[in-house]
């Protein structure tokens, strides 16, 4: 009794982490870029260029610039590949109270250049390096002038990190006929960016594969329900391990819209499959050890935001 | 490209590693495979107290070490009812172990009842001991 007790308890805590996670997420903001902020007099990036989702330059622009462009972005070098990028453009504004004249608050305005990738061309990929191509126009009576070109190199950096993700959830072994909660350590191939949104257009069919398709490995700490003559054994004093191959926002993409709620929902879910090693009483009862066994099993697992669940506490640990 | 291809490499993997195990159900062991008591000497012993025949009892070889007690309702165990398998240096044959032990008659007539026990499991067996 004990024993169902805990599980009930170790649910519940599961489903209140689930919820937390999952509400600490908010509503889905709409597509704010991230803002990447740029020094166009020394033409340079401060920081680096996100992959995988839209972002905007920020900066102060020169003073005799009324107008910026992006000209072109392109991958490597000068000869790299052209990713196709909306004109993208920015013009000051003048105060109107100030009769339309040019005053000094107008020319301490910042500019904002977001950049609009064409739909499914792809925005910048991890690990790159990447040219921007800025020109600057002044405003004459006769029209734009261009009276300036940047050009600026920026970089995708990724880490190790970006490459393992955490995730819980529960889990259905179909020959013990057991339902199994587990946690899971996911490795993709590909660097996941968390502010990218799986419902993106933009992103290809291959990037859609490599962000989506991970493997995993983890452990199996509780069995809530078996139907087997013996009982399913942890293999591990923590838990029976897991492995197999997760599909992370299968209800998630641009061929099968969800709604509003999708991406709260439905981005941090993942469907997997795999193996669970668990271990059962020999079925002789003359032999007293264990055997080793092997079943598939099915999961369903949500991202493990350690600092949403822990809430407060969670932004110490941030 | 590589990427999807190595990634595709590895699901294969992981599918040939998978699969299932069959699960251990004691239902699907035969009880000879838990136990087995048998007579391999005569199954017939003359009531006169000195005629002796061969009890043997049998256990998987991945027991380890197995207590066995031998019962009967009639005649003697001239030596010791009870076994510790794993004494046996030569218990190991095959995928079995072997505990043997010695009935000697009595006096009595009829049908014998022996038994082999383990905490396991027990078995029956019968001889009888005749004019």
């Amino acid at each position: 009794m004990p024993n169902k007790i805990c599980k009930l308890l170790i649910v519940f805590c599961c489903a209140l982490g689930v919820t937390h996670a999952v509400l600490a997420q908010g509503v889905p903001p709409p597509a704010i870029a991230k803002q990447v902020e740029i020094d166009l007099i020394n033409e340079s990036i401060k920081g680096k260029i996100p992959f995988d989702a839209p972002f905007e330059f920020i900066g102060t622009p020169p003073k005799t610039v009324d107008v910026l462009k992006i000209r072109k972005v392109q991958l490597d070098s000068s000869t790299g590949t052209v990713l196709a990028v909306e004109e993208a453009t920015w013009a000051r504004q003048y105060d109107k109270s100030n009769g339309g004249a040019e005053g000094e608050d107008a020319k301490a305005e910042k500019f904002r250049l977001f950049l609009l990738f064409k739909q499914g061309q792809g925005y910048p990929t991890p690990n790159h390096r990447y040219l921007f191509y800025i020109d600057g126009y002044a405003c004459t009576w006769q029209g734009q002038s261009k009276v300036a070109s940047y050009s600026l190199v920026g970089t995708t950096e990724s880490g190790l990190s970006d490459h393992i993700k955490l995730d819980f959830g529960l889990g259905y072994a179909f020959k013990p006929r057991a339902v199994v909660g587990l946690t899971t350590v996911h490795f993709y191939f590909s660097p996941i960016n968390e502010d990218t949104d799986l419902n993106d257009e933009h992103l290809s069919f291959s990037r859609h594969f490599l962000l989506r398709t991970s493997l995993f490995a983890g452990l199996s700490p509780v069995v809530f329900s078996e139907h087997t003559e013996q009982e399913i054994k942890r293999k591990f004093a923590l838990g029976s391990f897991v492995y197999g191959v997760g599909l992370r926002s299968p209800f998630y993409s641009p061929w099968f819209r969800t709604g509003r709620f999708g991406r709260v929902f439905f981005q941090p879910m993942r469907v997997n499959v795999g193996v669970l090693n668990f271990k059962q009483a020999n079925q002789n009862v003359s032999i007293a050890g264990d055997v080793n066994k092997r079943a598939l099993f099915m999961s369903i697992t949500y991202d493990f935001n350690i600092a949403s669940i822990l809430g407060p506490l969670g932004k110490l640990v941030q | 490209m590589k990427r999807i291809i190595f990634l595709a490499s590895a699901l294969a993997a992981v599918w040939v590693l998978g699969g299932c195990s069959p699960l251990e159900d004691p239902a699907l062991v035969a009880p000879e495979e838990i136990l087995l008591l048998s007579v391999t000497g005569k199954k017939q012993l003359v009531a006169n107290g000195q005629d002796k025949t061969v009890l043997l009892a049998r256990v998987p070889k991945e027991a380890g070490q197995v207590i066995i007690t031998f019962t009967t309702s009639a005649g003697s165990f001239p030596f010791n009812n009870t076994k510790i398998i794993k004494q046996f240096a030569d218990s190991i044959q095959g995928d079995y172990r072997y505990a043997r032990t010695l009935l000697r008659s009595d006096t009595t007539k009829g049908t014998v009842y022996l038994t082999a026990e383990t905490p396991q499991a027990s078995r029956r067996q019968t001889v009888l001991f005749i004019p």
